[in-house]
């Protein structure tokens, strides 16, 4: 490696640059520059991270372009990591997920320390020692080199290629749909151009720099996504208490008097009133019963997850895989932990400027709630049942007084908001809420990227070269998946602009698909290397089948008409209660059960099996 | 060496016993994992100092409490771990 491609001296040119722009767009504020500009040029200069880390890393090895020659060091490794699972709805809706209904945005931030601690644990010593540079390959390396395959390895390998590349694909589209809605709505910029955009910046990068180049990205992009998520808060932390940690100050800072005001309230006699109102007829409250599937289906998502396993193939070597697992955990922590404190704050400033205001006022006190569209369908701020769009609208729906006073329970804010509209709401500088969407579009950025380099290099790797063409030179297989990343980015673009996904339901099923499919399956094969294929084989198709066929039942039914009333209520009973549960719980819960289904067939067969083969041998002998 | 009638008591004579494999130990640091994780949403019906998130505080407490001890248990694990590991790195 060049000295000017020496990882340290690179973060910290990374760091000076981003300390630079951020004080000349200060200065632009300051002599009046209009916030568009602005955003635009924030933006750009977040997309110009892809070209020039892209240029400066580029390679034509294929050790490099796969695995960054596994060199790289346990720290700017586990910053690839943190980033990696820091997804962008992680970033845009986990601290309105608590804002809104704490239990599940708790279970999402525990579920995914949890599953990289898993990662950390059990699967990163062993990606780490096994030097697979794709998951089909870590499942399948028991195969001597040189043997040709049988057909349950060369089965495992079709199975987990397709199983990564759906679960890679939905997760893709999920996080450009995000895009979408964070580029019209609160940065103003047309969704097709950030996404276009955006999507070139990333295949120039990864078509010269491969996975070596991706790391690079992701270490400063980890930067700027701690920096958008943590700025705010702390900014928000010092102005109610002057304590810069919002980790260790929401409890006395914002909580004890959220605590007095409601005391205040059930004192006036508006106790039932006190909670705020909900956009979505059915928030999704859960009971025990139904966080355990969440639960599980997370932390399996987030521990066997393709584009974040494959940075521990990067490291080194196993101890310094497992150290890099080790500081993801704190870097995750450091932001995640955070997202309390955003839900905390952003409801006392929420109720000490609009409780009790006169509805008259509503456009002064609070503009940010004004004219913000729509996010995935639903508004993302009400009051008093309507969506906020223009006053007279409003009046007339509180009751047609002006003089109306506002109670918590007219209210109704979008999970959305609290995050992205974070520093209209604690009325920071403009240049703030430019610095969170930035954040948020980065963050969406670092799991798109990753997750097309990993399966470009899955199909390439196992697809092309271990299932069609054994002999395929390194130059021909490096080609290969620079083909196939043109191809990928192709059809992301296409499918996130043509047609609109519910973004949220995506994600959840990702997760659902690589906790049935894919996580059973790489846990047993870390913890027994010597596991047979067919029983892993078995466990990934039984477990995936079965989760795809509950998703189907509850969904759809059988006459096949999405939600005409005759949808198995198979979950409901157990977990639910008879309650109508939402559409993210129905996918937890079958992912969950096709979990089980392939941790039991993988262990019954294998047992089975190795009956079997004990039989043979003593017959043999 | 002399293989004792009871399955139970010959993996532990060979070093077999769950605890003491890698294996056994991985797995049950996993299980560990989990419970921790859990802990606050078992107790989440006996934390109710309500506020206006509808969440008790103390449950905010214990689920930030939680994570930071996984870290550090996980990070105490791969310090143990790490004389095998070097092993692992000779070896590759």
């Amino acid at each position: 490696m060049s000295s000017s491609n020496n990882p340290r001296q690179l973060f910290v040119i990374f760091l000076i640059a981003v300390f630079v722009l951020a004080f000349f767009l200060i200065t632009l504020q300051q002599i009046g520059t209009p916030a568009s500009f602005q955003s635009y040029l924030a933006l750009s200069l977040l997309v110009a991270i892809y070209p020039v880390i892209g240029i400066m890393a580029r390679t034509m090895q294929l050790e490099e372009f796969q695995t960054a020659g596994r060199r790289v060091g346990r720290t700017f490794g586990g910053m690839a990591i943190a980033v990696s699972l820091i997804s962008g709805s992680a970033f845009v809706t986990l601290s309105g997920e608590i804002f809104l209904n704490a239990w599940s945005g708790m279970v999402w931030i525990s579920a995914l320390i949890l599953g990289l601690a898993i990662a950390t644990i059990a699967l990163a010593p062993a990606i780490a020692f096994d030097k697979s540079s794709t998951l089909p390959q870590f499942l399948t390396s028991v195969e001597k080199t040189g043997r040709p395959a049988n057909i349950s390895s060369r089965l495992l390998r079709l199975t987990s290629l397709f199983l990564l590349t759906i679960c890679s694909m939905a997760l893709i589209v999920g996080q450009l749909d995000l895009v979408k809605i964070i580029s019209a709505t609160f940065i103003g910029i047309p969704p097709k151009v950030t996404i276009i955009c955006g999507l070139l910046a990333v295949l120039f990068c990864l078509l010269l720099g491969g996975m070596r180049a991706l790391t690079w990205v992701r270490v400063g992009l980890y930067v700027v996504v701690a920096a958008a998520f943590l700025i705010p808060i702390i900014w928000i932390s010092i102005l109610h208490i002057g304590n810069p940690v919002p980790h260790l100050s929401y409890g006395t800072g914002a909580l004890g008097t959220l605590n007095a005001m409601q005391h205040e309230l059930s004192k006036e006699g508006i106790t039932s009133f006190s909670t705020f109102g909900s956009i979505t007829e059915n928030p999704d409250s859960l009971n025990f019963l139904e966080i355990i599937p969440w639960l599980f289906c997370v932390t399996a998502g987030a521990a066997a997850m393709p584009h974040v396993l494959q940075h521990f193939s990067t490291i080194k070597s196993p101890s310094n895989a497992r150290f890099g697992g080790n500081w993801a955990m704190l870097f995750l922590l450091i932001v995640l932990c955070a997202a309390p404190a955003y839900a905390a704050y952003i409801t006392l400033e929420i109720y000490n400027s609009m409780i009790g205001l006169p509805i008259g006022e509503l456009p002064q006190q609070a503009p940010w709630m004004f004219s913000r569209g729509l996010f995935e369908g639903e508004a993302l701020a009400t009051i008093c049942g309507q969506e906020v769009v223009d006053m007279d609208t409003i009046i007339l729906a509180c009751g047609g007084d002006r003089t109306y006073q506002l109670i918590p329970a007219d209210i109704s804010i979008h999970g959305a908001m609290i995050m992205l509209a974070s520093a209209n709401i604690a009325d920071l500088p403009p240049l703030v809420t430019i610095l969170i969407s930035v954040g948020a579009v980065a963050a969406i950025f670092s799991t798109v990227d990753g997750l097309l380099l990993v399966v470009a290099n899955a199909i390439a790797q196992d697809g092309y070269h271990k299932l069609l063409r054994r002999r395929a030179p390194r130059i021909a297989i490096m080609f290969a998946s620079r083909l196939i990343l043109v191809a990928m980015t192709g059809v992301t673009a296409y499918l996130a602009l043509a047609i609109d996904f519910p973004a949220t339901l995506l994600i959840v099923g990702s997760f659902a698909l690589v906790a049935a499919g894919i996580f059973p399956a790489m846990i047993t094969k870390a913890l027994r290397k010597n596991i047979q294929q067919t029983s892993l084989l078995s466990g990934m198709i039984l477990g995936s089948l079965s989760a795809a066929a509950l998703t189907y039942g509850s969904f759809w039914g059988l006459d096949n008409q999405l939600k005409s009333g005759d949808e198995i209520a198979y979950m409901v009973d157990i977990f639910s209660f008879q309650r109508t549960a939402s559409d993210a719980t129905i996918l937890f819960q079958s992912g969950f059960v096709g979990m089980l289904i392939g941790f039991a067939a993988i262990f019954t067969i294998g047992f089975a099996l190795n009956k079997t083969s004990k039989r043979t041998l003593n017959a043999k002998n | 060496m002399r293989r004792s009638k009871f399955p139970f008591r010959s993996r532990r004579e060979n070093g077999k016993f769950l605890s003491l494999t890698p294996r056994g130990q991985t797995a049950i640091l996993i299980a560990a994992c989990i419970l921790l994780v859990l802990i606050p949403f078992l107790l989440m019906d006996q934390l109710n100092t309500s506020t206006l998130l509808n969440i008790p505080t103390g449950f905010f407490l214990i689920t930030q409490i939680c994570p930071i001890l996984l870290c550090i248990l996980v990070y105490l694990y791969s310090r143990k771990q790490a004389v095998n590991d070097l092993q692992l790195d000779d070896e590759t």
